[in-house]
């Protein structure tokens, strides 16, 4: 089976002050901790850099806000055009998975009829899947090891977030992403990537019908919609790709109470899944339960102690 | 000619130990708190550790700031094409108890090399480092680009011969600190007069490596600037204008910056 592990998430804010203040929401609420900002001055902004991001880790996640900034603002960028385009509620841009080699990478996924693109002058570094053939799912395949990135590093562990911090979270459980049924989801993740099938559940609060995919250390819940006016229907009209994120926390209640006593609204039971409301959350659904979901792994990372071997890729010209 | 500073300071954000120290740190995690009366530079592991920011002579200067887009106009209007950046807060680091004080000064360093990252041929940085772990530290920045890097005075002997060894064979000129003046605002003349007659003691027993002694607080005063080579004292490198600046090319030679 196909086995890659996560390597970060990523999503768009309009502009650069946006995303100070969501990095500062991500530092206050989910104690963030930053290994590196891409961030420009007006030197780099004169040599074409063209965004500025946070690589900001909660547990064994790496979350990235990214905002276009020097030649990113301007119309016709290339990687502006794309964050004003994922700049929009409930949008958001994907998921990046380590590999330690790119072409070989490449080889299995235009085998499957996939279109790699490459960003000139970064090809031997990652190329990523277009959203029109993922779902709407941005996935990026990334070789390089990202700066300051603590996760890798000799006694690095999660475990704070979930002993020392009140939200006491775990790990990230699942990101869902919306579909048009479950078939077709089945058919991309399991039949095209060979990330097997490991759950299936009803989540009603959402309208969804859900079925999940291991794809190395991260779960894929695709989310169908039950109706045409359900959120999760809404989402695969107007945005497409992930819907939202799931951590597992060690005490709903905890956590809630927390999440209140900062001044954050609620959105579904507390006593089985929650979200802080999107509109203070930078637009974007991120969920906590206590509860697993009987199929799923234990939550975990693999890019602590990462080592090559425990990712697995096809060979295509062996196969051949 | 190209005027290159040899001695100057950025004043780090007011949450970048919070948001970089190691989470094991975070609620000790040294701050800028602005709520309530003066903004002070605190560290809840270690109250000892409190600095008014209005204390600071260059606190708000543009030169001075740890934002790239307000500080690299103001060195392009003041006509400085490269400088060394030396910390504002992280001074007061150095006396903190271990393992936060090593825990800090990474965090320090991560972020300084992040914002020298940002202006590549005009921004280089001095490393502070950890007395716990000062060649680990060494090593893990020198590859990042520091061009310096600080050791506290105190710190000086064969101990550290792992240390002489990083720095000589990463050819990092070593900035001597004092951990006992390391709130240095109130006494500098001190300071730096200490400081200045260990970093020649060192030197002599180090010859095969270059000091400078770190003294460019208080007013950027020129005469708080003492410069050791490998011939002994070598000469001040401050100009009155800006801190340890130089127009010679020597400050370019000495930190190894590239043409």
């Amino acid at each position: 089976m196909v086995s890659l592990p996560l390597f970060h998430i990523a999503w768009a804010l309009g502009t650069n002050d946006e995303r100070h203040a969501c990095d500062k929401f991500f530092l206050d609420v989910f104690g963030a901790q930053t290994g590196y900002e891409v961030s420009i001055s007006p030197d780099t902004a004169a040599s074409g850099t063209d965004r500025e991001e946070s690589l900001m880790v909660v547990g064994n996640t790496m979350l990235i806000p990214i905002a276009p900034l020097g030649d990113g603002e301007k119309i016709g960028s290339n990687i502006g055009d794309m964050l004003r385009d994922h700049a929009i509620p409930g949008k958001w841009i994907g998921i990046a998975l380590k590999v330690d080699d790119v072409q070989a990478a490449d080889k299995w996924l235009s085998s499957l009829g996939f279109h790699p693109w490459y960003r000139p002058g970064f090809e031997s570094i990652y190329f990523v899947l277009p959203r029109d053939e993922t779902l709407g799912m941005r996935i990026e395949i990334l070789k390089v090891s990202l700066p300051n990135d603590p996760r890798p590093k000799p006694g690095w562990n999660a475990d704070w977030w979930r002993d020392h911090h009140p939200l006491g979270i775990e790990g990230l459980q699942s990101i869902g992403v919306s579909c048009d049924n479950l078939q077709q989801a089945r058919d991309f993740f399991e039949g095209k990537l060979g990330w097997g099938e490991i759950a299936q559940r009803s989540l009603p609060a959402e309208g969804a019908n859900c079925a999940s995919f291991l794809g190395g250390d991260f779960v894929i819940e695709a989310m169908e919609p039950t109706s045409k006016d359900s959120p999760v229907a809404a989402h695969r009209r107007d945005c497409q790709g992930m819907y939202c994120l799931t951590f597992k926390v060690r005490s709903a209640k905890a956590a809630a109470d927390y999440l209140r006593q900062k001044g954050l609204s609620l959105v579904g039971d507390t006593a089985t899944r929650f979200a802080i409301d999107p509109d203070q959350a930078f637009s974007r659904l991120l969920y906590f339960t206590e509860h697993e979901v009987p199929g799923y792994p234990p939550v975990g990372s693999m890019i602590p102690g990462w080592e090559p071997s425990r990712s697995f890729i096809p060979d295509v010209e062996a196969a051949s | 000619m190209s005027r290159v500073s040899a001695c100057s300071f950025i004043v780090e954000t007011d949450d970048l130990w919070q948001r970089r120290i190691e989470r094991a740190h975070y609620y000790d995690a040294p701050r800028v708190e602005r709520d309530g009366g003066k903004p002070r530079f605190v560290c809840p592991g270690d109250p000892s550790v409190n600095v008014p920011l209005g204390d600071i002579p260059w606190i708000d200067d543009p030169a001075c700031s740890g934002n790239p887009f307000v500080r690299v106009p103001q060195l392009e209007k003041e006509g400085i094409t490269a400088e060394i950046l030396f910390p504002t807060f992280s001074w007061a680091l150095l006396s903190l108890p271990e393992p936060l004080r090593s825990a800090s000064l990474t965090a320090y360093n991560s972020w300084v090399w992040n914002i020298f990252t940002t202006a590549p041929k005009r921004l280089f940085a001095a490393a502070i480092l950890p007395p716990a772990n000062a060649a680990g530290e060494l090593q893990r920045m020198a590859p990042m680009g520091i061009k310096a890097a600080i050791v506290p005075v105190e710190s000086i002997g064969s101990g550290l011969d792992a240390l002489w060894a990083a720095a000589a064979s990463a050819n990092i000129p070593l900035v001597m600190a004092q951990i006992g003046g390391a709130t240095p605002f109130a006494d500098f003349a001190r300071f730096a007069k200490e400081s200045a007659e260990l970093t020649r003691q060192a030197a002599k027993a180090q010859s095969a490596l270059r000091f400078l002694t770190f003294g460019a607080a208080e007013g950027r005063s020129p005469d708080n600037v003492a410069y050791v080579g490998e011939q002994g004292l070598w000469g001040r490198l401050a100009t009155p204008a800006k801190g340890a600046a130089s127009d010679d090319g020597k400050v370019a030679s000495f930190f190894n910056l590239p043409a």
